[in-house]
């Protein structure tokens, strides 16, 4: 199973029928259909627009702006934070973890949180990765930094 | 790709959507009055559009109106300028009996022609 983030928005895209019920019995999170994706459920109704002052699910947008869902994260500085189940500012996103290069990926303890700290000091905004069964874990590529 | 909400603005230019005011919406029409419209959102651009076939109503009203009074002066002055030649064919120079009330007639639709354009100056400050 392929995953993008974006922003703080996270696209999961199954390479193999199946992925997505597996992932969500494995980890406990609710993944549901986006266009011809998936996402967490509570992106979903993620809004491809933002008010200044108004609900931008469970956080306050603070500019007003269009475009696709992880643009809009971006102007307002947001990510989801899928070990809370909310939408919160990048900023408050404070914990650390390391990237460490295997063959032609990074590899992590774990799904990487948008807004993490990397062993550098550098605040991750997003990656590509796709998720190795013979490994058992996710193999990162394309790490985008604050 | 853009976003197109309802809208409102006020008098005084303050649009809201969302239940929201959007301070740095720019509006496009006059917003001299309050209003309903379209908000248009485009990347960070915003702009506010309001639906003002009101004051189109407005304003072919009066103009008709205007119009009509404008016809019905010019009837009654042909009818007065006909009356008095009918009279010009003998030895008097007296005026036709119904001279005063054609005349006030006429008067009283340059009233109401006035009054017109005064309310369209102001649908013109006004504009939505």
């Amino acid at each position: 199973m392929k995953l993008k983030c974006s922003h703080g928005f996270y696209l999961f895209e199954e390479t193999r029928v199946g992925q997505v019920s597996d992932f969500m019995s494995q980890t406990g999170f609710e993944i549901g259909p986006l266009d011809n994706l998936f996402t967490f459920k509570t992106l979903i109704d993620a809004p491809k627009y933002s008010i200044k002052g108004g609900p931008l699910l469970s956080s306050q947008s603070i500019v007003t702006c269009e475009g696709n869902q992880w643009d809009v994260f971006k102007e307002n500085a947001v990510v989801y934070d899928f070990t809370k189940d909310l939408v919160v500012p990048i900023s408050s996103i404070t914990q650390t973890m390391s990237l460490k290069l295997a063959g032609n990926f990074f590899i992590s303890n774990g799904l990487i949180l948008a807004g993490s700290i990397d062993q550098n000091g550098n605040k991750i905004e997003g990656y590509s990765a796709f998720y190795s069964r013979d490994r058992g874990s996710w193999l990162y590529s394309e790490v985008s930094y604050v | 790709m853009s976003k197109i909400l309802n809208a409102t603005c006020d008098s005084s230019g303050k649009v809201t959507a969302d239940g929201i005011i959007v301070p740095e919406a720019e509006v496009l029409t006059e917003g001299k009055q309050d209003s309903a419209g379209l908000l248009f959102i485009e990347n960070k651009s915003v702009k506010y559009l309001t639906v003002n076939t009101s004051d189109l109503k407005t304003l072919i009203e009066k103009t008709s109106s205007a119009l009509d009074d404008v016809s019905a002066a010019l009837t009654k002055i042909g009818l007065t300028l006909t009356s008095i030649g009918a009279g010009m064919t003998g030895p008097t120079t007296a005026p036709p009996p119904t001279l005063a009330t054609d005349v006030a007639t006429i008067n009283s639709k340059v009233t109401e022609i006035n009054a017109v354009k005064a309310e369209l100056d102001t649908l013109k400050g006004a504009l939505k």
